[in-house]
């Protein structure tokens, strides 16, 4: 009994280390093989057999179908943004009083200092010299040029800029000067104004109508050796971010 | 008729090992119904049976597992080899020799992380985590099957 045993345990003993060499040396795997032979799992083995293949097609034609959604996807948010754009101009024409012209800016001055604007609108369009310019929020500037068919738009970001504004709470009156940064000029120690307030053109001098929306106060501070406050604005839009501007017909 | 209660029995420990054993997971330990049943045949049986059930359910265990094909087989039959050489050594109808039983499926254990895992390191937090619980769990097992072999052999 015990020799038999141990007969048998040899003869297993070396079936199994040649089936661990045969598979070791070979390319094809037997239990590979035997898997896909006797797999209990019909199911699996027959859908193996069935759409392995067709995997590889499958995924290249979803990746395709893929790369055409996501550029419709693309295509879908650019034209509802500008949709979403021109609802809010037309919006903003019929809700303003005055007959105002849309005008898209086509270039912009690259440096930062005496920022300007060239729009495709000019003498042919109504547009004048010294025309106010908004924006969808606030004062943009003024017309400074204006050819047959082109102008040149001063934004308020400029030195040559001066806006006479005044403050909606207080009616605290000033001019609005950009030197690097927006600050209101000539406005006396005691001149109630605080930060947060909001500024207006005044309508003083004849080039902005009263009450275009300019900005807000950020911070009020008392010189020493003068007898101003140190003032600073904030506008309403950031001009090198615009691209719709409306001009307002005088 | 022997034949065929060990032929179904090895496919049952077969199907149960790789199908069920997902679903009787305890955490990380699992059910190893193909080592408590080569285990209780060479003691309680046959030797010869069990070596053939071994190699048999080893061969068909590899079908499975990304392993060379006759690594089951022979860590099977070497196991029931093992089995048998002790098996004078110790009282096999006492509860004690359960600790061999718990032994056996420790080492089978560490030969299938050894053959199955890449990263050496991991080896040592599987045995703790996983291998000892695992042949606590099956021990506890086995400590009911010796419960009926016993009850039947009275």
């Amino acid at each position: 009994m015990k020799k038999k045993f141990l007969r048998i345990y040899l003869i297993l003993f070396f079936v199994s280390l040649f089936l661990i060499l045969i598979d070791g040396f070979s390319d094809i795997k037997l239990g590979n093989k035997c898997y896909d032979l006797f797999s209990f799992n019909f199911c699996k083995f027959f859908s193996r057999v069935s759409s392995g293949n067709d995997l590889e097609e499958e995924n290249k034609q979803l990746l395709k179908k893929m790369a055409a959604l996501s550029y419709k996807k693309q295509m879908f948010d650019q034209l509802r943004k500008e949709n979403q754009e021109l609802k809010k101009i037309l919006e903003f024409r019929f809700n303003y009083p005055k007959f105002i012209v849309p005008a898209e800016i086509t270039r912009k001055t690259p440096e930062e200092v005496n920022l300007s604007y060239r729009i495709g609108k000019g003498i042919s369009d109504g547009i004048e010299k010294n025309a106010p310019v908004i924006s969808f929020n606030g004062l943009v500037g003024k017309v400074l040029k204006v050819n047959k068919n082109t102008s040149v738009i001063q934004t308020l970001k400029n030195y040559n800029s001066a806006v006479s504004i005044r403050d909606t709470r207080s009616k605290e009156q000033g001019i609005l000067k950009w030197n690097k940064k927006f600050f209101i000029e000539g406005m006396p120690q005691y001149a109630d104004i605080k930060k947060g307030d909001t500024i207006v053109t005044s309508g003083v001098g004849s080039v902005f109508p009263r009450g275009l929306p300019v900005g807000v106060v950020t911070s009020v501070e008392k010189q020493t050796n003068d007898y101003s406050l140190d003032t600073e604005v904030v506008p309403f839009d950031d001009f090198d971010k615009i691209d719709v501007i409306f001009i307002i017909k005088k | 008729m022997k034949i065929l209660i060990l032929f179904i029995l090895s496919l049952c420990s077969l199907f149960i090992s790789l199908n069920t054993g997902k679903i009787l997971l305890l955490g990380n330990i699992s059910f190893k119904p193909v080592i408590l049943l080569i285990y209780f045949i060479t003691l309680y049986w046959n030797s010869i049976y069990a070596i053939f059930t071994g190699f048999f359910i080893g061969f068909l265990y590899e079908i499975y597992l990304p392993v060379f094909t006759g690594t089951y087989p022979l860590i099977f039959t070497s196991l029931v080899f093992g089995l048998k050489v002790i098996e004078k050594k110790i009282f096999k109808f006492r509860y004690n020799s359960l600790i061999l039983l718990f032994c056996v499926i420790l080492l089978v254990g560490v030969l299938q992380v050894l053959i199955e895992v890449d990263k050496i390191g991991s080896v040592f937090y599987i045995i703790l985590t996983q291998l000892i619980p695992e042949s606590i769990f099956n021990t506890a097992v086995g400590f009911i099957i010796l419960f009926f072999i016993k009850r039947y052999n009275r």
